[in-house]
């Protein structure tokens, strides 16, 4: 009951938090002057199409006028090749994510707050409460723009299948994860996509918040995880080159467009596992231990 | 007055943070450390450009490169890859010097502002403290990058080898030497754009918050990696996208003046905002 109440109260903080809301406003911003970009390539597209292909007495092009090429499933933020604004939404999804709620522990420790709600409602459900509200926040600050992108696309563009014979207009490489179900089945493969974005933005929202507990400067918190990670990364992409083709970045695992090496089920699912289960490690040690200062 | 200020600020803001700076030589370290392996590779594939022994320009250039100029291919495709290492350098350089003015005014720094009744000293202050430290860790890097160039076997020098345009995704066409490059001018303009980008993100520190500036100079810096243009700054962070490099590339002559612009026009705004900043309400980060 005192878990549910305290729960409540999180969530109820998030809605109101003005820095989750104007990272909100940033990201759909973003979402939509890509998908403005992308009706633009559609339009040029199609006035390419009735300008340069003959039609036929019946309506019908005479000629293979490569429509499909712009569609709904490659012009959402989280699909669009070549775009801008698709690369910082990946690439800066752990700083927003950061963002938009996980600096509230650090706050609330040094006002105070956090001792009043362990008072009255327990150390362990206090800590699962953040712990909880903070991936929600995080997974929030991905998943609405990116339905706000895929809702003013769908509104623009039409939802053509994606063909095979025009893969190359896609950039889905033949290794990826979701190549197969984006040709037979493309609306879920988008909604896969989108939910391997929002998970990955909600765990990685809980990392800087496990960092806040041994760390007491909020910009060290916030951002040196995300340095941790380009270095990662870094060091992956260049110890394995040309010894491995197996994918190691995260980021190229969340676009859909993002590589042409073999991406592999089992390192993505490490990668998020790791996500999840070191923060909830520190969080269930921190609501365990007896200290009170 | 200007002077303890500054003084204040170089004890406080880097004399007292030895971890941070230990941790920044490790990290450049291990990247420029990874060259070594791509080394092997390219001897293998490119045997031609090893004529001459591997030199510390060439580690310095692989981690501070980036990438070269995108362009696209047949399909609808482009030439982009992520440069990581890069991005990694840059943003490190940028976070070292993003909390310590804001973390002082919540403490010591808003006593002397008070005690000395002129904002404009501290701002000063300040800028040239984000000056000194981003040449300093500017530096660090270089340093750790001749370090790890030196135990892997290279010969002290600011002249880097062509067969790098491999490693920073250059297009083979565009080279603009067949065999060396002098990198001592790029040395200097990345340093100045980089300083240029630390006043800007203070100054954007001042308008919205330091933890939002640094999501907007992230921003920048990524839309900078795809399109090559003088409005994106990182662009002149970046060798590979010089046209000391690259037939393709940009002026560094015009983006040292528009550093210099970005540089002046930071602190002016920076200052004009902070004039009627509350520095009284609010935690500030």
């Amino acid at each position: 009951m005192r878990f549910c109440r305290c729960l409540r109260g999180e969530l109820y903080r998030v809605f109101h938090t003005p820095t989750f809301l104007l990272v909100l406003l940033l990201l759909s911003a973003l979402a939509l002057v890509d998908g403005i970009l992308a009706y633009r390539e559609y339009r040029q597209n199609l006035e390419n199409a009735l300008t340069n292909i003959p039609m036929g007495e019946n309506g019908a092009f005479q000629e293979l006028p490569f429509l499909q090429t712009t569609t709904l499933y490659n012009s959402w933020i989280g699909g669009h090749p070549n775009s801008v604004a698709g690369l910082i939404f990946i690439y800066a999804c752990p700083v927003y994510a950061s963002l938009a709620y996980s600096w509230t522990y650090l706050s609330e420790e040094q006002n105070g707050y956090v001792r009043i709600l362990v008072a009255k409602v327990g150390k362990r459900p206090y800590y699962f409460c953040k712990h909880f509200a903070v991936f929600f926040a995080g997974a929030l600050s991905a998943l609405l723009p990116m339905l706000v992108s895929l809702l003013l696309v769908a509104c623009l563009i039409p939802a053509y299948r994606p063909s095979v014979e025009m893969a190359l207009y896609y950039q889905v490489g033949s290794a990826s994860l979701l190549r197969d179900l984006y040709f037979s089945h493309p609306l879920a493969a988008t909604l896969c996509n989108v939910g391997e974005i929002t998970l990955f933005a909600g765990l990685w929202a809980t990392v800087p918040l496990a960092v806040s507990y041994f760390v007491k400067n909020r910009f060290i918190a916030l951002f040196a995880p995300y340095l941790v990670l380009l270095f990662l990364v870094a060091s992956a992409g260049r110890a394995l080159v040309y010894r491995s083709f197996l994918e190691t970045s995260i980021f190229n695992y969340l676009q859909l467009t993002g590589t042409s090496l073999t991406q592999s089920p089992w390192m993505l699912l490490g990668q998020m596992g790791a996500l999840l289960i070191l923060p909830l490690a520190a969080t269930w040690g921190k609501g365990s231990l007896a200290d009170v200062l | 007055m200007f002077c303890k200020f500054f003084a204040h600020d170089l004890r406080h803001g880097l004399g007292d943070h030895p971890c941070r700076l230990g941790v920044g030589f490790l990290l450049f370290f291990c990247l420029s450390s990874y060259h070594f392996l791509t080394l092997r590779i390219y001897e293998l594939t490119n045997p031609e450009f090893f004529e001459t022994p591997v030199t510390t320009g060439d580690y310095f250039l692989a981690l501070t490169g980036g990438c070269g100029k995108v362009e696209s291919v047949p399909g609808g495709g482009t030439t982009f890859t992520m440069p990581v290492l890069w991005i990694t350098f840059v943003l490190w350089i940028l976070f070292a010097s993003l909390y310590y003015p804001f973390l002082d005014l919540q403490g010591m720094g808003k006593q002397l502002l008070c005690l000395s009744g002129t904002r404009g000293v501290w701002w000063a202050s300040k800028c040239l403290w984000t000056v000194c430290n981003t040449v300093a860790n500017y530096l660090l890097a270089f340093a750790a990058s001749v370090l790890a160039g030196i135990c892997f076997g290279a010969v002290p020098s600011m002249t880097a080898h062509v067969y790098l345009y491999q490693e920073l995704e250059m297009n083979a066409g565009t080279l603009t030497s067949p065999s060396t490059w002098d990198i001592w001018p790029l040395f200097f303009l990345t340093a100045l754009a980089l300083v240029a980008l630390s006043l800007l993100q203070l100054a954007l520190s001042v308008a919205v918050k330091p933890l939002f500036s640094y999501l907007l100079l992230t921003a920048y810096l990524l839309a900078g990696t795809y399109l090559q243009s003088p409005a994106l700054l990182g662009n002149f962070a970046m060798p590979a996208r010089s046209s000391l490099l690259a037939t393709t590339g940009l002026d560094p002559l015009l983006g040292g003046l528009l550093c210099l612009w970005v540089i002046v026009g930071s602190v002016l705004l920076g200052w004009a905002l902070f004039e009627k900043k509350d520095i009284l309400g609010g935690d500030g980060a």
